[in-house]
């Protein structure tokens, strides 16, 4: 049920034909997963706060430090030494107290992933290394939960939306996971870019509207500003949702 | 005589002359290690340090190569994949930080 303040807050997006009333409702019954607080983390959080998602699970296990200020616009100079997740959270609830955030103070690994997504309608992929995107992935393939998985480096980077055992997972485009420079570049217009299209796809996965960026990667090149989509397939060998899975 | 198109991005693109897509004819049966090879040749140092190991001039196991969508390590014969007419090849770096 959508409240007096709820008609008024998202009255700009209530308007939208595809999303109306009937699709707020659904953004205000819903609970997202945001892995990782950093500079996918940071606008996703603030986007799916301000959209009125009904209740957003913000993890991560880091503290603020001034050399993420440069891309992580929900942590600020104040807020350096903090950990993330309440530097986050204080901010989303200004942004929306008609909103639960629940926020976890922990690593993503193999063993806690299922735990960490459970009951959540997606999972967005925030993470700033391969090694804990690959836990979440297998965690929400498992529990087909969809997973919204965004990356950048750089001027560059890739978007595609997972919905387990229809469209390839992570592993079916990374069978081993890629290697990556360490600190790797990243500059947070390119981080705002990629989390901004990783919300529109969990908007439209939840109101249940448009096309989804599935079976293929959205790949945007900001230093000639050029987005491409490439085609991807699942593989039947796939460790994680091929016919042959062993895990 | 069979037709591949090669489709690269970001830097392998610039290593191949800023081409969107290159289409590749043919003459003899080719797999996609040997394809990789062709184009080391004819691009030169900038497509193979980007593709190949410097130190073990294997292909690093980490770049996306893409044969109709599917990594060449899911497929059955990897880098031994014989390509067909009108397959496509995809080139590109994953991004990996957030």
């Amino acid at each position: 049920m959508l409240t007096e303040d709820d008609l008024n807050r998202y009255s700009r997006q209530i308007i939208i034909p595809e999303l109306g009333t009937r699709g707020q409702k659904k953004l205000k019954n819903s609970h997202v997963v945001v892995a990782g607080i950093g500079g996918l983390g940071s606008l996703s959080s603030m986007y799916l706060a301000c959209a009125g998602i009904g209740h957003i699970t913000i993890i991560d296990n880091d503290y603020v430090e001034i050399s993420n200020l440069n891309r992580q616009v929900l942590h600020w100079n104040e807020n350096i030494g903090e950990e993330k997740v309440l530097s986050a959270q204080k901010k989303m609830a200004n942004l929306n107290p008609g909103i639960e955030i629940t926020p976890v103070f922990e690593k993503v690994t193999e063993n806690n992933a299922k735990k960490l997504i459970k009951g959540a309608q997606v999972v967005i992929d925030a993470m700033d290394n391969f090694e804990t995107r690959f836990f979440l992935n297998l965690a929400c393939v498992k529990e087909k939960i969809p997973f919204i998985h965004g990356g950048i480096n750089g001027l560059f980077g890739e978007v595609t939306t997972i919905i387990p055992y229809k469209t390839p997972c992570l592993a079916c485009i990374y069978p081993k996971v890629p290697h990556m420079e360490k600190p790797f570049p990243a500059l947070g217009a390119t981080a705002s870019l990629i989390a901004s299209i990783q919300v529109l796809e969990t908007i439209k996965l939840i109101a249940g509207i448009g096309e989804l960026i599935t079976n293929r990667i959205l790949y945007v090149d900001g230093t000639e500003m050029e987005f491409n989509f490439i085609e991807i397939k699942r593989s039947i060998n796939c460790s994680v949702c091929g016919e042959n899975e062993n895990i | 005589m069979i037709a591949i198109k090669i489709k690269p991005f970001m830097g392998i693109r610039k290593a191949m002359d800023n081409a969107e897509e290159i289409d590749l004819d043919i003459e003899d049966p080719v797999t996609l290690k040997e394809m990789l090879n062709k184009l080391s040749r004819k691009y030169g140092d900038n497509f193979r340090k980007l593709i190949f190991d410097e130190t073990t001039d294997q292909i690093k196991d980490h770049y996306n190569i893409l044969v109709n969508g599917r990594q060449y390590q899911h497929l059955p014969e990897q880098l031994d994949t014989r390509l067909n007419d009108g397959d496509i090849v995809s080139l590109f770096p994953p991004a990996g930080g957030g």
